[in-house]
């Protein structure tokens, strides 16, 4: 009988992953562990292992296609074996081939497969209708069974997955509702190629698209003198031995000054306001693949040390691909930083649901005329903070920003 | 060309045949040759093929089926009786440590196709000791091949087979179909062991069954039909080996299945089927599988009682409703 090699759940909030390369194809031999494919999930690649020894009967998932989880990948089995079912008829009469189901399963990103019922309770199912759900992508947690005990049977999956086909604008989730250009609608010209618009960059793509559609933003630049911010990192370097980025201390700097402006850690959700009760700080990492925003959870009770070390470890495991799912999730304030790459200054896209993103710009050399009328050096950064006007105001936003900017050039208050 | 002649007739055809085909062919148990059989299978073979082939033998289980396994290993052809299945246990040991091993403990260098045919099941109100099913018990011990068939028609057609293959055989004949009526065909046939039969098709449930419940399986269809239940009825007749491509291809049909036998239900051999599909099939499953078996009980001889100990037509149609929740 052959194995289907299924679309696993990394993450409790993983709802889809992308087939992004199959190491191994069609008739390739394998083993327990070999790994058969790679996915890329909500901004993360990852292995998909062989749990069984044989051969890779039939690819399904295509490359580039989206899955959701527990959606039907490939079989594995013996040589010349049947897939789809332990014999002929039995894939004939299954309620969806094994192509269509793939066909289907990709349509919804809304409707992922989920195993427990609103209330968390166990769902009593029959282990046909969890496979027919599988494959259709049927979320079946809210669909009354029609079986003894109440269990859901084939029919009611098959009714539901009919429904669903009926009803297809039904509640996507805000970040699923990017506009779906029809794809083919550009002339090519000469030596364009074509990629599918997948895996991270699908999520990233959605996500700002989300954010700038729905938000009303604002950006203020503020200028830092951070001369004696330099000095001062020198001076740590000097006395401890460490050294510290001025990404680490705007990290720790931020961190402090939001805890002691609260109205900044807001979020929209419908005609509610939540107030976050935690300093999360994401911190935008860009990659080969895109961009990803690991979170520094409750910053502002790390120490510089400790602070400098979780970025440290998020940005290289970021770098790995080696995040777990839940460890890009949760942020309630964001900084992004191209100082590095030189850029003066910018307009950053808020990653919801913060209320506020700061953008960390280049540091420069400037001449400025003291008290009495000399010219001296100076060291400054500019800090563009986008805010949603929906939640924060200019003027408020304007007063965290001048408490950081005071924050930054007396730094030696960073640390207290 | 087809004619009807009872369940017995086929099955005393088929020894016949047999006998005349074969002169190595013979057959012995209680009351089988002066008497003809208490259900009246060997009338007349006495005088046609004498008392060196058709041998009545005393009460002594242990002895003659001992006799059989010897004979034989020397190339004869036994078909042995049993007056009641149950009376296996007497005979145990060359039965389930001789017969059914004897291949394998000599390396391939002996063989014993003997046949071991035993009258069983309830309805005859022969109380605790001469009702029982003991499918389990048989099907058990590697090395014995069972079948159970139903029909007149595979009666004759799988005991020919049966009495042709160079394994132990055991033939379980349902007490109760013995007198049964059915169409056979005129002309000699054979029907090869291991292969399940579909009586009846469907694809609402899968009734898999074999020996007298199939019958009741079918009347219970046809009941169901009425309703509107859609049942196919997978008739094993051979037990071991299973049919198991018959089971997946209904099983994947229909989506829910009961197995009926007249069995103690526990560890019964319909438990053992129940296993497999859990194990294999568990996907294609939108219910759990049932089991409609007798009571944990010894038989009881009390018809009101007896005839609440063995699966009949609505116990059938019940559990089929119970599954499918209707």
């Amino acid at each position: 009988m052959a194995f289907e090699v299924l679309m696993p759940q990394l993450g409790l909030t993983m709802e889809e992953g992308t087939v992004s390369q199959w190491i191994k194809h069609e008739g390739d031999e394998v083993k327990t562990g070999d790994v058969i494919l790679e996915i890329t999930t909500d901004k993360l690649t990852n292995e998909v292992t062989s749990e069984h020894d044989g051969v890779l009967l039939k690819i399904v998932a295509q490359e580039g296609e989206d899955i959701p989880v527990k959606g039907l990948l490939a079989y594995i089995g013996q040589p010349g074996e049947a897939v789809g079912g332990a014999s002929a008829p039995a894939a004939a009469d299954s309620v969806a081939s094994a192509a269509e189901a793939a066909a289907v399963a990709a349509v919804p990103a809304a409707a992922a497969v989920s195993v427990a019922a609103a209330n968390g309770a166990r769902i009593r199912i029959s282990p046909l209708a969890r496979k027919t759900a599988a494959k259709l992508g049927v979320d079946y947690s809210n669909i009354a069974g029609s079986g003894s005990f109440g269990r859901i049977t084939q029919k009611d999956i098959l009714a539901a997955a009919e429904a669903q086909k009926n009803a297809p604008a039904a509640a996507p989730a805000a970040a699923a509702s990017a506009p779906a250009p029809k794809a083919g609608s550009l002339e090519l010209m000469e030596g364009d190629t074509v990629i599918k618009l997948a895996g991270m960059r699908k999520v990233v793509s959605q996500r700002m698209w989300a954010s700038h559609n729905e938000i009303p933003p604002v950006t203020q630049n503020i200028k830092v003198d951070v001369t004696a911010l330099m000095k001062f990192r020198k001076m740590l370097l000097a006395e401890t031995g460490k050294k510290y980025s001025v990404n680490d201390l705007v990290l720790k700097a931020t961190a402090k000054c939001l805890r002691q402006h609260p109205e900044m850690l807001v979020s929209l959700d419908g005609d509610q306001i939540i107030q976050r009760a935690h300093v999360n700080l994401g911190m935008a990492v860009a990659l080969d693949a895109g961009l990803i925003v690991p979170v520094i959870r409750d910053a502002d009770k790390l120490s510089l040390d400790a602070l400098s070390a979780a970025a440290k470890d998020l940005a290289s495991r970021a770098k790995e691909n080696k995040l777990g799912a839940d460890e890009y999730k949760g942020s309630t304030f964001t900084v992004s930083n191209l100082g590095m790459f030189g850029i003066e200054t910018f307009t950053p896209i808020i990653n919801q649901p913060d209320a506020a993103i700061l953008g960390v710009c280049a540091i420069h050399d400037e001449l400025d005329l003291d008290g009495e009328g000399k010219l001296f050096k100076k060291q400054v950064m500019r800090l563009s903070c986008t805010l949603d006007h929906r939640l924060l105001d200019g003027s408020v936003v304007a007063k965290f920003e001048m408490d950081l900017r005071d924050l930054l050039e007396k730094p030696m208050s960073i640390l207290l | 060309m087809s004619k009807k002649i009872t369940v017995s007739k086929a099955i005393g055809e088929a020894l016949h045949e047999e006998m005349v085909r074969d002169d190595k062919v013979f057959i012995m148990g209680e009351d089988m040759a002066v008497m003809g059989n208490v259900f009246a299978i060997t009338r007349g073979f006495l005088e046609e093929f004498g008392p060196n082939r058709v041998i009545d033998t005393p009460i002594s289980e242990e002895g003659f089926c001992g006799m059989a396994v010897g004979a034989a290993m020397r190339g004869m052809r036994p078909v042995v009786e049993l007056m009641y299945d149950d009376f296996a246990t007497v005979a145990a040991d060359p039965l389930l440590n001789q017969a059914a091993k004897m291949r394998y403990m000599s390396g391939g260098q002996a063989t014993v196709p003997m046949v071991l045919r035993a009258p069983m099941g309830a309805g005859r109100r022969n109380a605790g000791q001469h009702s029982q099913s003991l499918e389990n018990f048989f099907c058990h011990f590697p090395g014995l091949k069972v079948i159970a068939p139903c029909s007149a028609k595979d009666a004759k057609g799988m005991l020919k087979t049966a009495i042709r293959d160079d394994d132990p055989v055991i033939v379980l004949e349902h007490k109760l179909l013995y007198a049964k009526k059915e169409e056979i065909p005129e002309e000699e046939y054979l029907i090869p062991l291991g292969l399940a039969d579909v009586k009846r098709e469907g694809k609402d449930l899968t009734i898999i069954t074999w020996s007298r419940e199939v019958n009741f399986s079918l009347e219970a269809a046809k009941t169901l039909a009425a309703e509107g239940i859609d049942v196919e009825v997978l008739d094993l007749r051979s037990l071991v080996p299973l049919d198991w491509d018959a089971i997946v291809k209904s099983v994947s049909k229909t989506h829910n299945v009961i197995i009926v036998s007249e069995e103690v239900k526990r560890g019964s051999y319909a438990g053992e089927i129940s296993a497999q599909i859990a194990e294999e099939l568990f996907d294609e499953l939108d219910a759990p599988v049932e089991r409609v078996c007798g009571l944990n009980i010894v038989p009881p001889f009390s018809p009101t009682l007896e005839d609440e100990n063995f699966p009949h037509p609505d116990t059938i149609v019940k559990a089929v409703k119970r599954v499918l929740n209707k």
